[in-house]
This record gives structure tokens, sequence and C-alpha cells, in this order.
């Protein structure tokens, strides 16, 4: 039989999108690697599994994942079942590996021991006591002598219940201590920034404990996870780190008749569609639209593309049964211009990039039109089965979030008060007048505790204001938080209209009496602010105050960060050497006193404020 | 049953493509025994050695063994592999083919 090879390739590609075959995953990974590893632009990272059983093909599978999503592994894993004494003996090879991410691979089969039938609750609890302490000197070591993020398994449920449904309620039984287990692992997650939950108890019960572990696999090669179910689990490892890499999506952009509601609001008329608890199709549109305002409120931007005249799509989300309401919405395109047209220019309103969106459309039709032209555009098969759409999202792992931040939750918020300065901005001619009347004030000054987790999120997201495109773990961050040798500056911009938030970064090293600029981003929401200029106006100062006499800086390009290329030739700065064959060009600048500030239209604090608003700080652990 | 029916339902037993407890057919199976070992569709014939294949290793016996598990339900151990020396024999332990044919 002829194989098409394009067509193969296309399949090898898709492989490891939904609807997802394990069997076929394991069969042709080989293959499959070599037409990930064709990816360019991939980001290199080093990640070393401890294991507590045999872990060959959850490196393998893992690799996979990883690859799709643009992260480039390698590998550092631990001997057969040496996951605590590879951390806890001197190991000049794992030492020498310096992984980014640690990942522990345990499961039920490395408790060290659970409690006795009928044994008291306190002495259960010592047991916890005893096991949690194994783990933390464990976690302590790993953070203090590597820095790296850690990912670590909870505890999955056993294929067996000796005590059948006591197991769960008494204090001795084994599925109640694991459970009191996971409970410990979660708080202990919940309060380090660098250390997050790999959740196979979910998982395990997802996939089915029958498929999740068999005693063929453990008795012959102490595989505690089958190879079939080591494919959920490797994705669901690959989605954390594409997540502390900055790779999940931002933008759902949504398709409104029988995608939002059932019927088409043109021809039906709103009190004609389905939605609503009175009706069972329309419940499943009701509980889909949950969803997705459940995905807006921590932090994604939704946008509606739909074939609608303008009226009719407001007046069906204007249905006294819709959860989604116009204000939800960033974008609004409702009009007869092809979808790919409309997501172009709803790209280009947020200044998102294509590849942050997912698009999501009941009609085959319009989802092939969008991803033959738009093929950076993530557009999962959903079917036209609303009661599946969330389904399919979630086991693409689209949003995948670590953490949550309380930026997260003003993002919408943000996007709209963007809306009303564009709106202002029209009513000026001269666009200098317009930055006045904004009456913008930044506050600028070096990274604090509270602003880390926000900091790791830009530096990790931002793509186009980015001189280098640096990626940093939140641990690397609070490393050079605290490095003397380092000058960290943050900042923060609000006018009239509201607070952006942190919306940019700088690290630099010093160097005798050099600053050399690792990285300097600025968030997408405050491009054409002069923020730029304040943040050069607040590093100059902690030169001049350091006794630093240039600061040096690089522009590396990447596909995204064009607009950046002349930067620092705008800033004065005059170039290093020639431009490098790989477009790297170094500049400096000379910094001569007195220094003029170069921003006009901004007003300056020099401190953050570490009393801003309980809401601004905090850091909020959900789950959508 | 007439003496064609019967004809007709050996023959089925006998052809090639018959297709074995799990619902794979020979040829399918070797196909995907061909991706395991990341060579080119077809390249399996069934009476290869083991030991003359490049990427027979513990990475491809265990997919061997899971998708023995899934497509045909037969679950398949380590010991039973040592046993094997061809493509045949994993084809047997697949229950692929009877041992009679």
């Amino acid at each position: 039989m002829a194989v098409d090879a394009g067509s193969e390739r296309m399949q090898l590609g898709a492989a490891l999108r939904y609807p997802i075959s394990a069997a076929d995953i394991l069969r042709k990974r080989q293959a499959i690697k070599r037409e990930l590893l064709k990816k360019t632009n991939l980001v290199a990272t080093r990640i070393a599994i401890l294991g507590g059983s045999t872990t060959s093909e959850l490196k393998s599978i893992l690799e996979l994942f990883l690859l799709a999503e643009g992260i480039e592994p390698t590998f550092y894993e631990s001997g057969y079942m040496r996951y605590s004494e590879e951390v806890q003996f001197e190991n000049p090879e794992l030492w020498n590996f310096k992984p980014d991410v640690v990942y522990i691979y345990t499961t039920w089969h490395n408790v060290t021991r659970f409690p006795e039938l009928l044994e008291s609750e306190a002495e259960t609890e010592r047991y916890i006591r005893n096991e949690m302490a194994r783990f933390d000197v464990l976690w302590e070591k790993i953070h203090t002598r590597l820095g790296a993020v850690i990912i670590q398994n909870n505890f999955d449920l056993p294929r067996l219940r000796p005590l059948g449904n006591l197991e769960a309620a008494q204090s001795f039984g084994q599925i109640h201590y694991l459970m009191r287990l996971n409970a410990e692992f979660a708080k202990h997650a919940r309060s380090r920034s660098h250390f997050f939950i790999n959740d196979i108890h979910y998982l395990s019960a997802q996939v089915g404990l029958s498929a999740w572990s068999s005693p063929n696999y453990w008795y012959s090669f102490h595989m505690a996870v089958t190879p079939i179910a080591t494919v959920a689990l490797a994705a669901n490892v690959a989605a954390i780190v594409k997540s502390i890499y900055g790779k999940s999506k931002k933008c759902l952009i949504l398709d409104l008749d029988n995608t939002l509601w059932g019927g088409v609001i043109g021809d039906d008329g709103v009190q004609n569609l389905l939605l609503g608890r009175d009706h069972a199709v329309g419940e499943a549109y009701l509980n889909f639209q949950q969803y997705v305002k459940n995905l807006q409120k921590r932090g994604v931007i939704l946008a509606v593309c739909s074939k609608n005249d303008l009226e009719n799509a407001k007046e069906g989300l204007a249905h006294p049964d819709s959860v989604l309401k116009m204000g939800d919405f960033s974008a609004f395109k409702a009009n007869w211009n092809p979808k790919p047209q409309n997501i172009r220019e709803i790209a280009a309103e947020l200044n998102l990039g294509l590849d942050s969106m997912v698009f999501v459309d009941d009609n085959p039709v319009e989802r092939a039109l969008v991803a033959e032209a738009l093929p950076e555009v993530a557009v999962p098969e959903v079917g036209s089965d609303v009661s599946l759409f969330a389904e399919i999202l979630e086991q693409e792992r689209y949003f995948e979030a670590h953490k949550v931040v309380q930026d997260d939750l003003n993002r919408a918020a943000f996007y709209s008060l963007d809306a009303q300065r564009k709106a202002a901005e029209s009513s000026f001619a001269n666009y200098g007048e317009f930055l006045s009347s904004l009456e913008m004030t930044a506050e600028i000054g070096p990274f604090v505790p509270v602003y880390l987790e926000r900091i790791t999120q830009l530096i990790n997201k931002t793509n186009q204001f980015n001189l280098t495109t640096k990626r940093l773990t939140s641990a690397e961050v609070e490393a050079f938080s605290q490095d003397v040798g380092f000058i960290t500056l943050c900042g923060r911009l609000a006018d009239k209209f509201g607070d952006n938030g942190l919306v940019s970064v700088i690290i630099g090293h010093i160097l005798d009496d050099t600053v050399e600029i690792d990285l300097w981003l600025m968030s997408c929401r405050v491009f054409n602010r002069e923020m730029e200029l304040a943040m050069f106006d607040a590093l100059i100062e902690q030169c001049q105050i350091r006794g630093i006499a240039k600061v040096a800086g690089v522009y590396i390009p990447s596909r995204k960060n064009g607009i950046v290329a002349e930067f620092y030739k705008s800033l004065g700065f005059n170039p290093m050497g020639e431009k490098k064959f790989d477009g790297h060009q170094s500049w400096v600048y000379n910094i001569r006193a007195p220094y003029s500030p170069k921003t006009r239209h901004i007003r300056r604090n020099t401190e953050l404020s570490l009393t801003a608003p309980a809401a601004d700080n905090a850091t909020v652990h959900s789950v959508a | 049953m007439g003496d064609q029916e019967i004809k007709a339902s050996v023959v089925t037993m006998n052809d090639a493509s018959a297709k074995s407890v799990g619902g794979k057919s020979r040829s399918e199976f070797l196909i995907e025994l061909d991706e395991i070992l990341d060579l080119p569709a077809g390249t399996l014939q069934g009476n290869e050695r083991l030991e003359d294949l490049d990427n027979w290793d513990s990475t491809s016996l265990i997919t061997f063994i899971a998708m023995a598990e899934t497509n045909c339900d037969v679950s398949i151990s380590p010991a039973q592999i040592v046993t094997c020396s061809t493509v045949a024999d994993l084809l047997r332990l697949a229950k692929i083919e009877s041992r009679a044919s």
C-alpha cells in the first residue's frame, strides 16, 4: 500500500493532539520524535527525573509532549528507585547536570509504611509526619542545592482494597492514608512558589485503575504505571512544564450559533435559542458557557468570531440565561467576513500572537478553513456535541496554569480599559497631548518578594518587547533578586483609566564599571506609552548610585521581537562590533553626567508600593 | 450448515488476512511491529530472527506487550518473550497466528 509521505508527516505531527491514541504514540514514538525535532526555536530545558520505579517509558513519552510544545529537553534519569538517595548523598553527576526542573516520579508503591489494621489515629498521624519529614528533607535539599523547580507526583490509587469501602473512611485504611498524604503534599505546594503537584491521584481515576496499573508490568518491569497510562501521565507533566515556560495559550475565540447556544439566532430568533436548564441541550450549552466563564475569570482572554449580524449576536448574549455577556469578551467580530480574516484582526487588536489563540467552532468547514489559513492557531476538533467541548479543551490542556495571580483575574478588565484609552486617543490630534492627558504614574524599583510570581510570569510570557527572550524559572528569579551582583527592576504603570499592573522587567549583571542587561521586557499592554523610557531612566539612576559608567545590551532576534531590533539605538546606544550571522547585535551606552531623563509624560515613583491594594499582591491558588 | 457454507468458513479461517481473537489481522499486526521497530511499513514478513532486528530492545519489547494487551486482549510476560526467537514466535504469543498454521 503506497503511503502518502506528506499525509503521514501530518499524522505524525498531529499524533499528540486530540483525539490522542496512546497506542499510536507508543508504536510510532521514534518517527514522531523525528518529525517534532524539525520544529525551530525550541526552548532548551534540563529535566532530572528521580524515579521511585522504572522511568524509561515516562522519559521517552514526556520528551514527545515537550517537543510538541516547543521545548527540547535534556534528561537526567536517576538509578532505579534511587529518587531519594541520589539527592541525599553527594552526587556530582546530578549536581553538575544543573537541572531546571526536577521531576520526582513516586507512586503509592513508594510509601514507606501504611498503618496497621486498627492502629490508632494518633499512630497514623505519626506515620504521616514521618513520611512528610522524609519528603521535606528531599525537597529542601533539591531547592537549596539545585535551585530547580520541583514537580512531584502525589499518590495514585492502588488497585486493591483489602478492607473494601473501609479503606476510605478509617484512619488505618490505605486509601484514607494516601488521601491524607496528598492533602499534606498540596499544603506544601501552596506555600512554595517553585513546587508543583503532578496530580496522578486524579489521573489514575480518569484513566481507570485497571488501565492505570497492572500486576504484569509491576512484577516484570517494576513499572508502576502501564505504558498506555504513561501517555496520559507524560502529557500532564508536559502541561505543567509548558505552563512554567509561558507556553500556555492566552486567548479563546468562540463561534456563537451552536457553540455558545443551541440554534441559529439569525433564523430562530433569541426566544427560540436552546440555552437554559429547562432543556437537556440548553443545559449543556449553559454548562459550556460557565466553563468558558471560569476560564475568563482566571485570565484567559475571550473573543467572539461569528458569522452573524452584530445586533443579532449582541441579542443572543443578552439572553436572560446567558452566563457570558458582551463585557466578557475583549474582542468581538460578528460580521460576514471570512473567519481567518477576523481572527487576524482579533490578534492585532489584542496584540497577541496567533499561536496564543484557540478557536472553537461547531462547524467543521469553518474549523478547516481557519486551520488551513492560520496554522499557528489551535483549532481542536470539537465536533458538534457541546457536551464534549469542555472535555476536549481540557484534554488539550491549552490553558494549563501552574499559578494564578491577581493580575490574571484582572486581565479582561485591562483590555476593557485599553479600549477606553484607544477611544480617548482618537480625540487628540497630537499624540504627546494624548499621553499627557492619561496622567500616567509609574512605580519602578528592585524586585520584591510579593511581585516575584508576576515577574516570573512576565518573563516567560512576553514575546514582542523582549530584547533577549531569556526564560527563567521562579527559583532563578528569586535568586537574582537576592544577588547584589545584579540590578533588578520591575515597573508598574497606572493612568487615569486604571492600573495596568506590573508591566516591565529588567535584569542586568554588574561587571566592573558596566551593567550588562540580561533581560529587558515589557508587556504589550503598555506599548507606546513611554514606559520603556521610564524604565531606562530608573536603570541609569541605579547605575549612577553604584558608580557604573556603562550599560551594555544585546538584541537577540526571535520570531516575534522584531519591533525591538533598533530599540537600543533609539535610546542612544552605540553598536559594539558587527551584527553577527545569527542577527545578534551588541550595544553600549556611556552614561554621562548630568543625565537628562527621557520620560516626558510619566510621573515616576522610585519605589514600588509595598502597601498596594491586597488584591494586586495576592497569589490566588484557584482551579478553573 | 451446507457444504458451501462450511467451505466458505474454512477459507475464511485460512485466509492470511483472517482476523485474530482481538480483531487484528496478521498483516495489520506486522505493520504495527514495523512501526514499533521504526521500519518502513511492509518490511517485516514474519520469518525474521529477533536478534537480527536493530531496534528490538527493552522499549520495543514493552510496546509489543502493550499492543498485545490493547489489540488482542492477551497478557504477555517477558519470560514468555525470552522463549521467542523470531517474529513469527511473537505473533503466536499475541495469538495472531495459531501454532497449527
